[in-house]
């Protein structure tokens, strides 16, 4: 049964489906699709992925998207490939209950937010550098509208308004965070499950080098200590040191200003 | 040990897919009728604050309490009590037909729920909301944790409308039911082929626009009949019957909303 990864830099979505691959121990071809020349909208890879977007998992033929199903799909196939600390997906209904609920908020409450800064910063710089009927050239290939749309509001820069309500969701996310670390080591409860990659994915392992003005280490200090645990596990060190073909100009979206 | 409760509100969104879940699991949990509409989701008796009342992504929807421990979001309860059955069928054993209905049950969440929810309020919920005493409002706002939902609360009673938001949500609801009339043109008699979660998901949201956005239903037939066939099912039957008002489809309580931008 071959895998293959179609992937961007190990970060948000992409990084999000890799890590579970890496702590299952799953074999995989890794083919990296590069966002910063529009890669994902051209026409080799919507046929393998009509809607235009990273990653996509290629199981034996068969096409499985976004990251959240991505993972869960990776454990009804593989429920025996665990690391040692525990299945990703807990095995007992209210665990996994728990689990879903933590990926829920993620993905609509923080994934967002995170990704409008992100966009605005990287996308803007890449969208702005592309030459006036070119880039509507380009959008034309954009599958999806509503993907089109955030292209397009990209270029243009989003408002101060939408930013600083987008930081302030991201801020009461963590204080969510750093409340449940209170209680539980790990998001879900005691072990380090699909809930904790989603939300280091796609804010923890970033947020303090994206939000200086936030001062994370001396307000989520639990968080800060979980992100290093998490940090520190071989199988997300792996997926980090993977390909990261950023150029150096355009490594604003999980860096500084 | 304490007893599992379900505390939900009228038959009709995600009441209404919760109840038929746990009616088609078979297992033994005692039902509570609560009033959403006055804020008693808020206020359980032996609720502690817990990730999912804090979370609240969901909005207004059916909460089991278990072991003190509240746990929401409809999809979820229904794998749960699919899950503590022992597997009732409620989810494709298939790892694939698995993903699919799980990323069916994504798209009813963030793309039809929040859009009849939206349409709903409004229609139905706005007036007795604004009809509050001041106090009573108040102290419904308090007792919610999320930022979020309380905002919803408040714009409803302050009968904020959003032209753009309301173009959308029509927009929406009617794409859904095209989607499930797409899904169901080779033939199949539930949305994943076996009955599942996608089913009572998808149905629980659209039943309500049956009245309020008709229109978006004059030319699907075959998503008529789907809906016919899960008016009639018993476990759907079951939840209907513990409706306690005369019209379930007018019961909203503010419900779903994210981010719309992408």
């Amino acid at each position: 049964m071959t895998i293959t990864y179609y992937h961007a830099e190990p970060l948000a979505n992409s990084l999000k489906s890799m890590i579970p691959l890496k702590e299952k121990g799953i074999a995989y071809t890794s083919t990296y699709v590069d966002l910063h020349k529009f890669e994902q909208h051209s026409d080799w890879f919507k046929a393998i992925n009509p809607e235009g977007q990273v990653p996509v998992l290629d199981h034996a033929g068969t096409i499985i998207t976004h990251t959240t199903v991505i993972n869960e799909y990776l454990e009804d196939v593989f429920p025996d490939q665990q690391p040692e600390s525990g299945p990703l997906r807990p095995t007992d209904p209210a665990g996994a209950a728990r689990m879903r609920y933590w990926n829920k908020f993620v993905d609509e409450h923080v994934m967002n937010h995170v990704s409008m800064h992100g966009w605005h910063r990287l996308v803007g710089v890449i969208a702005r550098n592309v030459e006036n009927g070119e880039f509507e050239k380009l959008m034309e290939h954009v599958p999806l509208p509503d993907q089109r749309k955030k292209w397009m509001q990209a270029r243009s820069g989003f408002s101060d308004a939408d930013l600083a309500l987008a930081t302030e969701k991201i801020e009461y996310a963590l204080n969510k965070v750093e409340a449940q670390l209170g209680e539980t080591p790990y998001l879900a409860g005691t072990h380090f499950t699909l809930a904790d990659i989603n939300f280091y994915s796609h804010c923890g392992m970033m947020v303090e080098r994206m939000f200086p003005d936030l001062e994370v280490a001396k307000h989520f200090p639990r968080m800060v200590k979980w992100r290093d645990i998490v940090t520190a596990r071989p199988a997300v060190a792996d997926a980090l040191s993977s390909e990261d073909r950023t150029a150096p100009g355009l490594r604003t979206w999980s860096g500084d200003r | 040990m304490a007893e599992d409760i379900l505390y939900h509100g009228e038959p009709n969104g995600p009441s209404l897919s919760v109840l038929a879940a746990l009616a088609e699991s078979g297992l033994d949990i005692e039902c509570r009728h609560i009033d959403l509409l006055k804020g008693a989701r808020h206020t359980l008796h032996d609720a502690q604050e817990t990730l999912a009342s804090d979370m609240a992504v969901e909005g207004e929807g059916p909460i089991l309490l278990k072991d003190g421990e509240t746990m929401s979001e409809a999809v979820f309860l229904a794998q749960y009590f699919d899950e503590a059955a022992g597997s009732c069928g409620l989810q494709p054993k298939d790892a694939y037909l698995h993903w699919e209905m799980m990323m069916w049950c994504r798209q009813v969440n963030e793309r039809l729920s929040p859009a009849v929810a939206y349409l709903g309020n409004l229609a139905c919920s706005q007036a007795p909301i604004a009809a509050l005493a001041e106090e009573e409002f108040a102290a419904i706002t308090r007792s919610i944790f999320s930022d979020d939902l309380r905002q919803r609360w408040q714009d409803l009673r302050d009968d904020v409308v959003d032209a753009a938001r309301r173009e959308d949500s029509e927009a929406k609801v009617r794409q859904f039911v095209q989607r499930v009339e797409d899904k169901l043109a080779d033939g199949r008699v539930w949305l994943m082929g076996d009955f599942s979660i996608a089913d009572l998901e998808t149905f629980a949201w659209l039943r309500p626009m049956t009245e309020l956005e008709a229109d978006a239903f004059t030319s699907a037939p075959l998503c008529r009949s789907w809906m016919d066939r899960l008016e009639q099912r018993p476990c759907v039957q079951s939840a209907l019957a513990k409706a306690v008002t005369e019209n379930p489809k007018r019961a909203f309580a503010p419900g779903p909303e994210i981010n719309r931008w992408g």
